[in-house]
């Protein structure tokens, strides 16, 4: 099974993919010994540059969040874009870094985390031509919210499955997706704990040689 | 096959070269002015009326009679094209000659009207000559079919193909929450419902997968027989292709005596 990771990948390949898609998102937070929940749809775009083994993406996804339990739960406008540098060390796996800012901003004011760490994706054949199944891990251990504390951890994670039919321009996926943000108590402010979960699909062109 | 052709041919030759003797060409004598000679100069040539000959190990055997003693030019020539000499013998004695049914280099001769002029010349100056002409015909060689192409065994096969990656990523959306998340803000509220069907999206494709998933593997031991046959029918191939060659080299030719020419 492992070794399905490790075949080489072909080198010199070039591609050039676009994607859109959705994040059904929900949104919990304990602050000050309470729970707030949030939930929405964020809309994404996503584009990755490939030449050879290197991987260039960016996305950006977007959307309102609106409180379970009104004020002070308030709605949130969500605004996340992502850039990652990436390795492909086989078609199944690959690794890199990344890079991401995410501000809210709602009637109380803005609010901006920017984050970065290391990335490691996984996407293993399943039997059948064209799909995969993706284990997508990011520890972003470097930074935390503007003008407040760092993050003692954070980490996101979404697991699923894609499938290329036909010649494997056309992609869709489907994955849960798993966030986790942890705000220690500091100097600024008490202890906050976040977390991202939901439903997030995905549909892909891909243009150029594979 | 061969052997029973040179058999037939041979006592066939030698009917035909007495009964072509019979038959020769008239004499053309020459003789210089003001020498009395009481036996003119004259020359007759002939060949056999049809035979076949299989070369290089058969000839064609040319007779040429003189009245007297007497230089001899044999010349063997395209009929349309008496400047091609194809063989040409010069020999001081009568008797037979022979025709190796070759051409210049050796090379075989092909179809075709050939005509062959004897020229005599003796010590006194006369000359006579005698012609007559040729069609040789090229037989079909006796080759061999080439063998049979083998029968070659797949040497990729479709082969059950399942990995077990959909099992625990399957099961991840269900259990990431809880040993991802804080139990503070899972514990006692509502689970989200889309892990769920994440789930069991990817179970059902995986279990998809695991039933139909085949892949191409390559079958060594077909490979190795395949490569085996591929080198046996080569090797055959060569030795037909050989003994194709020798035979073409050496297809017999049917040779005919043309009446009435030159």
């Amino acid at each position: 099974m492992a070794a399905a990771l490790l075949i080489p990948t072909a080198a010199g390949a070039q591609s050039f993919e676009v994607a859109a898609g959705g994040f059904v998102v929900q949104r919990r937070i304990e602050y000050r010994g309470a729970f707030y929940q949030q939930s929405g749809l964020c809309s994404s775009v996503a584009g990755t540059v490939r030449a050879g083994r290197l991987r260039a993406a960016w996305r950006l996804y977007a959307g309102t969040l609106a409180g379970a339990s009104g004020a002070p739960n308030a709605d949130a406008r969500l605004r996340a874009e992502a850039t990652a540098l990436e390795v492909v060390a086989s078609p199944a796996l690959s690794l890199g870094v990344q890079r991401e800012v995410r501000r809210f901003e709602s009637d109380a004011g803005v609010t901006v985390w920017e984050m970065m760490g290391g990335a490691v994706r996984l996407e293993p054949q399943f039997g059948i031509r064209g799909l995969r199944g993706l284990v997508d891990l990011s520890v972003l251990g470097a930074g935390g919210q503007r003008g407040g504390a760092d993050f003692g951890s954070a980490v996101q994670t979404a697991v699923g499955a894609s499938f290329n039919p036909g010649d494997g321009r056309f992609r869709v996926r489907l994955a849960f997706r798993f966030e986790r943000y942890d705000q220690p108590e500091s100097a600024t402010g008490p202890q906050r704990l976040e977390q991202f979960s939901g439903l997030a699909v995905e549909a892909a062109l891909r243009l150029g040689r594979r | 096959m061969n052997g029973l052709v040179g058999r037939w041919a041979r006592s066939g030759s030698i009917l035909a070269w007495l009964l072509a003797a019979l038959s020769q060409r008239p004499i053309v004598a020459q003789q210089p002015s003001g020498a009395p000679s009481p036996q003119p100069l004259a020359v007759r040539v002939s060949v056999s009326s049809d035979t076949i000959l299989i070369p290089p190990h058969e000839t064609l055997p040319i007779l040429v009679r003189l009245s007297r003693p007497a230089r001899v030019v044999a010349t063997l020539a395209l009929a349309d094209e008496p400047s091609t000499v194809v063989w040409r013998s010069d020999t001081a004695a009568s008797g037979s000659l022979s025709w190796d049914l070759r051409g210049p280099g050796g090379v075989p001769v092909g179809s075709g009207r050939y005509a062959i002029r004897v020229t005599a010349r003796d010590s006194a100056g006369g000359t006579a000559t005698a012609g007559l002409a040729i069609v040789l015909t090229a037989l079909p060689p006796d080759t061999l079919s080439p063998p049979p192409l083998p029968e070659m065994l797949p040497e990729t096969v479709l082969a059950g193909h399942t990995e077990p990656w959909a099992i625990p990523i399957a099961v991840a959306p269900l259990v990431i929450p809880q040993y991802l998340g804080r139990s503070s803000l899972n514990s006692g509220h509502p689970a989200d419902r889309t892990r769920l069907l994440v789930s069991v999206t990817v179970g059902v494709a995986g279990f998809v997968a695991f039933v139909t998933g085949r892949h191409l593997e390559r079958h060594a031991e077909n490979a190795r027989l395949n490569a085996s046959a591929q080198a046996d029918y080569n090797l055959r191939l060569a030795e037909v292709e050989a003994a194709n060659a020798t035979a073409r080299a050496n297809a017999p030719l049917r040779v005919q005596l043309v009446e009435g020419v030159p």
